[in-house]
């Protein structure tokens, strides 16, 4: 008889272990998690549980359909430069990675549970219509995220490619949505800023690439903020998608179900009211690099929104409803008043 | 722009990867969306059938089956005595080492009011019945908060029931209280009742 696929899972995460010590016990139980709704673009996770606690013992993670397996491998890799990079400091913002391996023809990612609350689904009115709350948050994602850059801060070799595609992306931008002249200008404008920029850098940092609340796991009774789902991490000397993105992502949860065009208007009224502390205490907080580059709000932001409009047509070849309210984003933010 | 569809079909877990292709899914009535998100995870149209098709089948190859949302009220009757021949039918199909997977609203869920089209059940029920068709190794799998997409699938144990309720519950204070006054008085294991579904798993 074939068995199930859970209990190959079980099979696989028993055999797991480090210097002749096996890390779980018999017999394992999951909870599976269906993580995005039914987007089959989406991984599903697996809490294993073992007798000796009550919270899971580890996480799985599968592709919901197996060509995406190789985000997964993207996730791993970066999974294990990190606690290479940083050693044990990094058990306080990631999760460890214990194997990637393929079962029943599917590739899964198994990693620690990180204990805490997913900040995914915090509510519309109650938390992202409080100041103070989101203040808070926002205070404690810079805080980690700039001591995490500092931790991986590494000089750029000589003729090393930091290439983060940017220009194509783009390319991609124009040829997916109709834009202005305007925006057109802009466009070139930011190319140009950041190879200026990146220019100038001497040194790189592991950027998360998709740093926003629904990646954010609190631990309350830790007074930590950890940080899971790194499958777009990537090398770079530019961290001002990790920086901004938090704050785009935090105003889009924030609107209601409207159309992709009224909820860019609202989160950029959002955005626009934040001005006043969120994002300058945001911003102080996590500081002016001296070796890497951070973007100015504006452009900082109209970066998120290109790199952010046209990730699932390049990673995954299609096209995602959000897409256009980060088209639409792109459009508000042109709007945006520079600092200086 | 790329489909998302109705149905998540994470049940798919539950059951061996379907690499030989001899999974068969059996639909009570014509769903588009359904039949194009299993084709989109290498279920075939070619193996998706009606329920109406058990009776006159016979013996089949299928290494497994899935009846996704329950016996349909349409062709099987209430009665204990009509359930098991249906079992026994689908018993009938499923090849050597196969497992049937079967999705079931709970009877005892008190939230849905609508005329359903397939039968509600209780998982002691629908394990004694699977056993009386001749199923053996039946294990059942709670799920919430449904069948199309059900967020959380957990075993029915003290740990993965605890761990799904109470992230489900974790921004409803309310009937989060609830549960842990549950958990305390009839415990985990008699929560584990009153789920809004389940789905069984059993093996030939």
């Amino acid at each position: 008889m074939m068995t199930s696929f859970i209990d190959d899972l079980s099979v696989f995460a028993l055999s797991l272990g480090e210097r002749g010590q096996k890390f779980f016990s018999s017999p394992l139980h999951w909870t599976i998690l269906s993580n995005g709704d039914a987007d089959f673009h989406d991984n599903v996770i697996f809490f294993g549980f073992d007798q000796t606690q009550d919270d899971p013992v580890l996480v799985a993670k599968v592709p919901r359909l197996i060509e995406n397996g190789r985000m997964l491998k993207t996730e791993y890799d970066h999974l294990v430069e990190l606690w290479n990079c940083i050693g044990e400091e990094a058990a306080h913002y990631i999760p460890k990675p214990y194997a990637l391996a393929t079962l029943q023809a599917r590739p899964v990612l198994m990693i620690s549970y990180v204990p805490g609350e997913s900040l995914t689904r915090l509510s519309r009115s109650s938390f992202w219509g409080n100041g103070d709350q989101v203040s808070a948050l926002a205070r404690k994602a810079a805080r980690a995220l700039r001591h995490l850059n500092r931790l991986t801060e590494s000089p750029i070799e000589r003729g090393e490619s930091l290439d983060s595609h940017f220009p194509q992306k783009v390319d991609k931008f124009r040829e997916l949505f109709r834009i202005t002249p305007e925006e057109d200008q802009l466009l070139s404008d930011l190319v140009k800023m950041m190879e200026n920029g990146i220019a100038t850098a001497n040194h790189k940092v592991l950027i998360q690439g998709d740093f926003w609340h629904g990646n954010m796991i609190r631990d309350e009774k830790h007074g930590k903020l950890m940080f899971v789902d790194w499958q777009f991490a990537r090398w770079s000397a530019d961290v001002s998608i990790d920086v901004y993105f938090f704050l785009l992502a935090g105003a889009l949860s924030a609107t209601e179900n409207g159309s992709a065009e009224q909820r860019a208007k609202d989160a950029f009224c959002l955005l626009s009211d934040w001005r006043a502390d969120v994002i300058p205490e945001y911003l102080s907080i996590y500081g002016k690099p001296d070796h890497y580059l951070l973007l100015p709000q504006k452009y900082g932001m109209m970066m998120c929104c290109v790199e952010k409009a046209v990730r699932s047509a390049l990673e995954f070849g299609y096209s995602h409803s959000d897409d256009f309210v980060w088209r639409y984003l792109f459009a508000e933010l042109l709007h945006w008043q520079d600092e200086n | 722009m790329s489909r998302v569809f109705n149905y998540s079909l994470d049940w798919r877990f539950l059951l061996p990867s379907d690499a030989g292709g001899k999974i068969r899914v059996v639909l009570e009535k014509d769903d588009t969306d359904l039949s194009e998100a299993l084709e989109r995870v290498g279920i075939p149209v070619a193996n998706q059938f009606s329920f109406s098709d058990i009776n006159q089948n016979g013996k089949s190859s299928a290494e497994s089956l899935v009846i996704p949302f329950g016996l349909p009220v349409r062709w099987v009757g209430a009665k204990q005595e009509d359930q098991l021949e249906s079992y026994r039918s689908i018993q009938r199909l499923i090849g050597p080492g196969g497992y049937l997977l079967m999705g079931f609203n709970n009877s005892w869920d008190f939230r849905s009011k609508t005329q359903s089209n397939y039968h509600s059940s209780t998982p002691r029920r629908v394990a004694y019945q699977l056993k009386q068709a001749g199923f053996k190794s039946i294990k059942i799998f709670g799920a919430i908060p449904n069948l199309s997409i059900p967020e959380y699938i957990f075993d029915l144990n003290v740990q993965a029931i605890r761990f799904a309720l109470s992230q489900c519950l974790r921004r409803k204070p309310a009937a989060l209280n609830i549960l842990q006054v549950l958990s305390r008085t009839i415990g985990l294991a008699g929560i584990s009742n009153f789920l809004p579904c389940y789905f069984a798993v059993a093996a030939i």
